[in-house]
């Protein structure tokens, strides 16, 4: 039991060692925060003009609450390709690998890290709607919608890794990051309901853990029922895109070696 | 034999330079050129960011969803037109190139005008290629008659773009980060640019930064041309003239960049 | 037309370090190459080599003095010195990874504007001449470090320079590689041209040079031939000791030996090999053996001094010579 606190604090500490050097990383460049603070604006404006004289009933706060987690979901996707790719460039995933922590506790905080920067997206997309949008700022149930975000943004962060984890084996593949942007919008129900998607492409969403996550943060917003059954299929399935990650990550860091695809630009 | 081939001026030399090397640069330094990405990003994205507009706009109904068709089929270009100058100019810097090719006497406007070419080129494909899906998907009508015009006006938005990539990449020679630019000026098109939204919604002050940067009068002309109405050519003079403007002041500030780096020693440590 | 390939008068290069403090990369230096000559710029790491190649390959600024090319000033006559000059650089960097060998040459070909019906000739020619005619449609990403260098000589090249300036060309290859680049400088590269390399290896200097300068601390310390530099040495001779196990207090106690100039000390294979500059006249060899009778010595001989001897003493002489 003993050994196994010890392992815990130990991947604890790594976890959030990481996590503070990956957020120092991404704020030393002075245009990736310009980015993070006009991006959510252009995705409030853009939502918020698409509406306008619409006959839809959303309201303000859905719009803005659905234009956040795009860029939620934009900052995470970029950030863990992205992530990858510096750590290629500075010549040290190779020693990375080579060392005795696993290379999952090493991706995780990459991972948390540009979450961590969604948060603070879907934060300024709420605050850009209030000041130029009129959107009204009371939650229906404050503590849910806590929760909601909270497991929202974890399950981001575990879908960025799980592609990320491809994006060791692949160094094309953080262009894929930028393909994937669209469809998970859509999937996710992010402004346009997951209702009005056809049939079969529904049952896609529900295995998609951000769509859960979505669906939560709206309900304890507008104070619809069933936000807990939301948060509970959302947090069940990251935990299971965690293990999947984890045996591909095992996997894909075999198959990087034996392709020798690790030092590559 | 020692000297016989350094002397060389005159027009093929020029047009060499100016396509051949153009082209080559190109190929060594825009990153998405090889299938593996040039699939998922140049096309694919284009593809699922038209499919997501028609479909969030159906689902809005404002407009027709060949409006948002259009839009986004020529913003499409922007994939390649912002972000293959921009890496074929930042690239050098990465790829240590940047000392062996500012010690040639190759002139610099040439050159690096040169690297625009093949970037319009996969621009113009990229939109036509998306105007054929907005056929498909979003009743996009094509008027036969003025096909020409259409070109045109997908040709002169794409040009006026890649102009302004070639700015982000001297940028970019600078700060090492012409792609954040790229992304976000990419984005920022969505909005302010007439894609999905029209410029008589926007605030003022939005519509001049629209008007200001490239791809806005583009996209109007090919609008215009799309519904038989007048007025289109005036739109593609304009788009043409912002598309001049840009370039010159990326090979300015290029200019600027090699003057400094040659004083200060700016653009050779990474 | 200028007798000389190559002039520097006065040069001097200030790079502002930060904290309104400057440093002088290079300071005063002047030099003259003779046409056809085969110059040696020696110096440690910092010493302002490579700020002086780039002054010369038109790419920096001189803070002051003057750089001329072939007579033309690297200042003002930019498009002819360019024109007439070629540049190869070492290292991994400097080529485009996803061209193969043949189009990184065809894309430096039209920078140079060389037109294209000598091109094809030419580069087969320059592909043919460093061996690299086979690999010309691989990918320079698989190239190995050598041919990166021999690709970076045939680029060099394109425009058939009268002047060619080559820095540190066998930096980072093995033995073998470094060889038959010597020999590809000494060959093609040379061909009647006139060559300025920079290296931190001495027996290149050596072999490859006619004439050879020392740089320290951005300031020439001596010049001349090999032999010449080599004859500053005259009236010493080395003691090499191979030896297991010395450590700073014995190399102290040696240093106040008398007869003893400076010494140093390097790891050869698992031992480490001991120089010491001596005094031809007082032979130190007994009262050396005495300070170091606790250690293991392997072996113990004298030698003439070489080049590498001769920059040794040099730059790790005093504060200025």
């Amino acid at each position: 039991m003993n050994v196994l606190t010890r392992r815990v604090a130990s991947s604890t500490l790594v976890i959030s060692r990481g996590w503070l050097l990956e957020l120092r990383q991404l704020m030393r460049s002075r245009l990736y925060l310009v980015t993070a603070v006009i991006l959510p604006l252009v995705f409030a404006s853009l939502a918020h003009y698409m509406f306008a004289g619409s006959h839809r009933t959303e309201g303000p706060l859905v719009i803005a609450l659905s234009a956040g987690l795009m860029g939620m979901w934009s900052t995470t996707l970029m950030g863990s390709g992205s992530a990858i790719n510096r750590l290629r460039f500075m010549q040290v995933l190779e020693p990375l690998v080579a060392c005795p922590t696993s290379t999952f506790l090493f991706s995780v905080p990459f991972a948390l890290a540009t979450a961590s920067m969604g948060i603070y997206s879907l934060g300024a997309t709420l605050v850009w709607s209030t000041l130029f949008f009129g959107m009204p700022v009371e939650l229906a149930s404050p503590l849910l919608f806590a929760v909601a975000l909270l497991v929202t943004v974890v399950s981001l962060a575990l879908l960025g890794l799980l592609l990320a984890s491809a994006f060791i084996l692949y160094p094309t593949a953080q262009s894929l990051a930028n393909f994937f942007e669209y469809p998970i919008w859509m999937l996710s129900g992010v402004l346009v309901p997951v209702s009005s998607l056809p049939e079969p492409v529904r049952y896609l969403a529900d295995v998609l853990a951000p769509s859960w996550g979505v669906k939560a943060i709206m309900r304890s917003a507008t104070g619809e029922g069933g936000t807990l059954p939301a948060v509970l299929a959302c947090s069940l399935l990251s935990v299971l895109y965690a293990l999947i990650t984890l045996i591909l990550l095992r996997r894909f860091e075999w198959l990087a070696r034996s392709s020798g695809t690790l030092a590559l630009q | 034999m020692v000297g016989t081939l350094q002397r060389n001026v005159g027009a093929s030399v020029t047009l060499r330079l100016f396509f051949a090397a153009g082209w080559r640069s190109h190929m060594a330094l825009f990153r998405w050129m090889r299938p593996s990405a040039f699939f998922p990003t140049v096309i694919g994205v284009p593809t699922v960011q038209l499919i997501w507009f028609v479909y969030l706009g159906h689902y809005v109904g404002t407009h027709p969803v060949a409006y948002y068709a259009v839009g986004n089929a020529l913003h499409a270009c922007a994939i390649a037109g912002l972000f293959a100058p921009a890496m074929s100019i930042q690239g050098e810097r990465f790829s240590g190139t940047l000392t062996a090719v500012l010690a040639t006497p190759a002139r610099r406007s040439v050159m690096f005008l040169g690297r625009v070419v093949p970037a319009v080129l996969i621009g113009f494909l990229t939109s036509v290629v998306m105007l054929a899906l907005g056929v498909v998907v979003a009743d996009v009508e094509l008027p036969w008659a003025r096909l020409p015009q259409l070109v045109g006006a997908v040709l002169v938005t794409t040009a006026s773009c890649c102009a302004f990539g070639l700015l982000i990449g001297a940028i970019g020679l600078r700060t090492r980060e012409a792609i954040l630019i790229a992304n976000l000026t990419s984005y920022l098109m969505l909005l302010v640019c007439g894609v999905n939204v029209p410029l008589e919604s926007l605030p003022d002050w939005l519509q001049v930064v629209g008007r200001l940067m490239p791809m806005t009068h583009g996209i109007q002309a090919a609008r215009e041309v799309l519904a038989g109405t007048t007025g289109a050519g005036g739109l593609m003079l304009l788009e043409f003239l912002k598309a001049l403007v840009y370039l010159g002041i990326a090979l300015v500030v290029l200019r600027v960049l090699e003057q400094n780096s040659r004083r200060h020693a700016v653009l050779d440590e990474m | 037309m200028s007798d000389y390939a190559i002039e520097l008068d006065n040069l001097s290069r200030v790079f502002r370090a930060g904290q309104g403090k400057t440093k002088r990369a290079v300071d005063q230096l002047s030099l003259r190459i003779e046409r056809g000559e085969m110059f040696g710029l020696l110096g440690p790491n910092g010493a302002g080599k490579t700020s002086t190649v780039k002054i010369l390959m038109t790419v920096l600024l001189p803070t002051s003095g003057h750089a001329r090319i072939l007579g033309d000033d690297v200042v003002a006559q930019v498009e002819r010195v360019r024109r007439r000059t070629g540049v190869i650089l070492g290292g991994d960097a400097g080529l485009y990874a996803r061209l193969s060998a043949r189009d990184n040459l065809l894309l430096f070909a039209d920078l140079y504007g060389i037109p294209y019906r000598e091109q094809k000739r030419r580069i087969g020619e320059l592909l043919d001449m460093v061996g690299l005619l086979k690999s010309e449609r691989t990918r320079v990403e698989a190239f190995s470090r050598g041919m990166k260098q021999r690709l970076h000589i045939a680029r060099g090249l394109l425009h058939d320079p009268e002047v060619v300036i080559l820095d540190e060309p066998s930096n980072g290859i093995d033995p073998v590689g470094a060889r038959e680049l010597r020999e590809l400088v000494r060959g093609t590269v040379r061909d009647g041209r006139t060559v300025l390399m920079t290296t931190h290896y001495m027996f290149e200097a050596d072999e490859l040079c006619d004439r050879v300068a020392v740089m320290r601390g951005g300031r020439k310390i001596a010049e001349g031939t090999p032999e010449s530099l080599k004859k500053q040495t005259d009236g010493q001779v080395v003691l090499s000791l191979d030896i297991i196990g010395v450590g700073e207090p014995d190399l102290d106690r040696l240093r106040l030996l008398p007869g003893v100039g400076s010494l140093s000390v390097a790891e050869v294979d698992g031992s480490q090999r001991l120089d010491l500059h001596c005094d031809q006249q007082t032979d130190v060899t007994a009262a050396v053996m005495a300070e170091l009778r606790h250690l293991n010595v392997l072996r113990v001989s004298k030698r003439e001094p070489t080049l590498e001897d001769a920059y040794i003493s040099l730059v790790s002489g005093g504060d200025d010579a």
